[in-house]
């Protein structure tokens, strides 16, 4: 439309028109110039979930700082590298401020990723162009193997045969194994009122443990065509047996960790795959 | 909470009203009611999302209309079918459902109806228009972009104001680049379409011909005939001069180009003044009488003092005029006293009489003119322009009966009398007077200051005699409508007008090209002036400074005291440590703990204390804090239990 109207003032020499097509090749300037603007002056961090599987979609929390002292950014699209399908957007960002945006990812392999081609894109101010800033960030992402199912039978017991450890700690949820004295720490619904009656001080019910017999896991010797299958297969087993509540542990080369529970122990297990044979 | 659609259809119909509003009058008729009615029915269809046109009638209207206008387009009719077409199709936008790129089309076709209506008029009541449109425009582009993301979009008030504040930067810093851009874009000295541009008018006052007696009353307008920038002069020293009618047939004076004469001329002072003519049809250029030359333009100057543009005048033009107020215009080669004593055949015996007398009593040609001033005089003739004489004799109507003319009465027949009398003489056409605007400094003189005067030949030289002052009502009615004075606001209001046309209109490829000339010589210009530079310098950047620090202060002042001591510390931290932000959601303890610096600890532990011990900060402790912080920045290594 500019450069018609362009034609048109230098062949008519219509001062006019040339007002126009000068206000509007200012505006081209100018809305150039803010859009350059909008993509500038954004720090960015990451933060990643603690559990991130290769070739599973993840959401990664973009943090973005706008550290315009005066402008506030617009329309922004955040998206990891060849994944601009997969954006999260954010429609403003006010001057000074941090704001997160949850991003999804999928990386195609396990171990250390260092370096992460992060886009910001928008179309502001006006939508006939979208600009684009590529960062390149250092942050070190330590991606699982990707959970592949392998519950044949054959590898459970695998695992199984592996875990001689019994748990002897006392439950809250299975049958009563002793009666003991209260200690004050013990929930209220463990007294064993009607036995309490009888002696002088409280008596607690000891239950045992419902939990399941511990497990130790070693890859190698998992079903599988190749080390990633049964890094694949042990992933799966962790997340799977730690989601039953039985204790896992893991033998992988010199590496032995004993079974045990709770969400530290699980990621420490999923780490050592993650990192296994990667020099 | 704002809907963006809101603002969008807000936006959407203001930038069609300054679109339509300046071509409104120059629309066919029935195109003028329906783009009222689209303009109504789109703003209900909007309100109410019911459109009354589906996309395929559109279509098909859009089609028709196409061919009802493109049928009457042809070189002579060019834009005037185009501007109805694009108001046409922006009619059928209007009514019918919108999308993003819908909007888009509207603005687009509002800024072509605004581009159309420069080449229908030159007023200045387009720069409005387009300051409007280019803030519309612009603004709801940004607009548009955030409804092409989500349609249903709502945004709080502190949002759209943060939007519509960022927005204002593109009109702003638009039109600020329109200024810069408009003087430095390539320009044609012969542009091809320039048949496009709005046509000229024919002025009403100034005529080719004097014919007495041809209309009953003479109401000139008041347009503008030309304006003149020079200094303020005497009244009876502006006399504009536009061309020289030398013969005569009947009643009627024409001009004849005179063959083989020259002129000089001598004396007076020198004025110079320059001339913007608006576009017109013909091509005389008026000049301050006497004129000696012309610059800044192609000109063709006769033997009496007339001059002619090589080219038409279809476009407003500005040039220099050198004059000679108070000289004499000597006729250095023999004139034709053939032409400058015909006289008609039809004179009236009265006529004659009157003629016949001054021959007799005056032996010279100075005598006779006195005594033909003298019978004017006499005859206690008015100034009018009504009710005058329509007889086949004007002349002697004019004299004897009614007594009552303009300045073609009183000239012609002083002009022809006075060649009865076997005084050469012939009439001078242009205008008599002018209102001075101090604004602009310059005369503004319309149509109605049109005015007809008589040079005679005396002793070789042309002596210009104006008979219209010879009128018994002359001081009422002849001088005093000439320079009745401007209201304040009109010469305001022309002041501008004058500057649009001198800084904007006239502004063509000789001009630019003159600009760059100049600019170097300009800069040569400047460097004996650098104390005055330096001194514009420091004034600008003193109040920049103000500017600054005000911005600072009021900043600074919405800070709580303990808000500023942990924005000192932050500050301090990010210079010491070369940090390249601080997260704000990373606890100052942690910091502290993980810069490994006890005073950072200290400070952090003294200041979480008063934070979450909500209590107010005294001002010995606000000292303590403040001393810590200038320790940190320094890097000083200090214990800090000698601080606490």
């Amino acid at each position: 439309m500019t450069l018609l109207l362009g034609f048109g003032a230098v062949n008519t020499g219509n001062n006019l028109l040339y007002l126009l097509v000068s206000a509007l090749l200012g505006f081209m300037a100018i809305s150039g110039l803010l859009g350059h603007w909008n993509l500038k002056n954004i720090q960015v961090t990451l933060e990643p979930p603690d559990e991130i599987y290769a070739g599973v979609e993840t959401l990664v929390r973009v943090r973005l700082h706008n550290r315009h002292r005066l402008l506030p950014v617009f329309l922004l699209d955040v998206y990891f590298a060849a994944q601009s399908d997969r954006t999260g957007h954010l429609p403003l960002l006010k001057k000074g401020e941090w704001e997160a945006v949850g991003v999804p990812i999928t990386f195609s392999a396990r171990g250390q990723h260092q370096h992460q081609q992060l886009t910001i894109s928008s179309t502001f101010p006006i939508n006939f162009f979208i600009r684009r800033r590529v960062l390149e960030l250092s942050q070190n992402i330590i991606v699982f193997p990707r959970p592949l199912v392998c519950r044949q039978q054959g590898s459970v017991d695998q695992a199984q045969r592996a875990g001689v450890l019994e748990n002897q700690a006392k439950g809250t949820d299975g049958d009563i194994s002793s009666i003991g004295n209260y200690q004050g720490s013990e929930p209220l619904k463990m007294i064993h009122w009607k036995l309490s009656a009888h002696h002088d001080s409280l008596k607690i019910k000891e239950l045992s443990s419902l939990q399941h017999l511990p497990v130790q896991i070693d890859p190698l010797t998992l079903p599988g065509n190749s080390l990633e299958q049964q890094l694949s297969c042990a992933a799966y087993l962790i997340n799977d047996l730690t989601r039953r509540n039985r204790p896992v542990g893991l033998k992988l080369g010199s590496v032995t960790i004993p079974p045990a529970l709770g969400p530290g122990h699980k990621l420490r297990l999923l780490k050592e795959l993650a990192l296994y044979a990667q020099d | 909470m704002l809907r963006i659609k809101t603002l969008l259809t807000i936006l959407t119909y203001l930038v069609v009203l300054l679109g339509i509003i300046p071509l409104f009058t120059w629309l066919d008729a029935p195109v003028q009611f329906g783009i009222v009615g689209a303009f109504c029915a789109g703003l209900l269809a909007d309100h109410r999302q019911r459109y009354l046109l589906g996309s395929k009638v559109a279509t098909v209207l859009t089609f028709v209309f196409f061919a009802i206008y493109l049928v009457q387009l042809n070189l002579n009719n060019v834009v005037a079918p185009i501007i109805n077409l694009v108001v046409l199709l922006l009619c059928i936008r209007l009514v019918t459902a919108k999308q993003g790129r819908h909007y888009l089309q509207i603005f687009a076709l509002a800024l072509f109806c605004l581009a159309g209506s420069s080449l229908l008029s030159l007023g200045m009541l387009y720069l409005p228009a387009l300051i409007l449109m280019i803030f519309g425009v612009t603004i709801g582009l940004v607009v548009l972009t955030f409804f092409h993301r989500d349609p249903s979009l709502r945004l709080t008030r502190a949002q759209s104001t943060s939007l519509i504040k960022t927005a204002l930067i593109l009109p702003i810093g638009s039109l600020l680049l329109m200024l810069v851009l408009f003087f430095i874009l390539p320009r044609t000295p012969f542009p091809l379409w320039n048949f496009l541009n709005p046509a000229a008018s024919a002025t009403a006052g100034f005529s080719e011909q004097v014919r007495p007696g041809a209309f009953a009353s003479n109401a000139a307008s008041n347009n503008l005939a030309f304006r003149a920038e020079c200094e303020q002069m005497g009244g009876e020293d502006l006399y504009w001069r536009g061309t020289v009618l030398n013969s005569i047939e009947g009643s009627t004076w024409k001009r004849t180009i005179p063959q083989h004469e020259h002129t000089r001329v001598v004396g007076g002072q020198q004025v110079s003044c320059t001339i913007t003519l608006p576009a017109t049809d013909k091509q005389f250029l008026f000049t301050l009488d006497r004129p000696i030359k012309l610059d800044g333009i192609r000109d063709r100057q006769h033997s009496d003092q007339v001059f002619l543009s090589r080219r038409p005048l279809r476009k407003i033009v500005s040039y220099q005029c050198q004059s000679s107020l108070g000289g004499t215009l000597q006729q250095l080669s023999a004139a034709d006293m053939e032409l400058y004593l015909d006289v008609p055949d039809n004179i009236t015996p009265r006529v004659q009489q009157v003629a016949q007398q001054i021959r007799q009593q005056a032996a010279t040609l100075p005598q006779r003119i006195s005594l033909l001033e003298d019978f004017f005089r006499q005859q206690q003739l008015n100034y009018a322009t009504t009710d005058l004489p329509r007889s086949a004799a004007p002349i002697d109507e004019f004299l004897f009966a009614k007594k009552r003319g303009y300045c073609e009465f009183f000239a012609s027949s002083f002009a022809l009398l006075l060649r009865l009398s076997e005084v050469p003489a012939r009439l001078v056409g242009g205008y008599h007077g002018g209102e001075y605007n101090n604004f602009g400094g310059y005369y503004l003189i319309t149509e109605d200051m049109a005015h007809v005067w008589v040079e005679a030949l005396i002793d070789g030289q042309w002596q210009r005699l104006d008979p219209s002052r010879l009128a018994s009502n002359a001081a009422t009615t002849l001088i005093a409508s000439r320079q009745q004075g401007l209201s304040l606001g009109k010469r305001t209001l022309d002041s501008l007008e004058y500057m649009w046309t001198q800084v904007i209109i006239t502004y063509d490829f000789n001009t630019q090209i003159n600009l760059i000339r100049n600019s170097g010589s300009h800069l040569k210009n400047l460097a004996p002036q650098t104390t005055t530079l330096v001194h514009a310098g420091l004034i600008i950047l003193l109040l920049l400074l103000s500017a600054a620090a005000l911005l600072w202060w009021r900043a600074y002042q919405r800070l709580t005291p303990q808000q500023r001591l942990l924005k000192r510390y932050q500050d301090a931290l990010l210079q010491r440590y070369k940090l390249t932000n601080i997260p704000p959601a990373s606890g100052l303890v942690e910091l502290a703990l993980k810069l490994d610096d006890p005073r950072c600890l200290t400070f952090a532990q003294r200041y979480s204390a008063i934070l979450y011990g909500k209590r107010h900060l005294s001002a010995a402790e606000y000292r303590q804090l403040d001393d810590l912080i200038t320790e940190i920045r320094q890097g000083q290594d200090k214990k800090s239990s000698k601080l606490f």
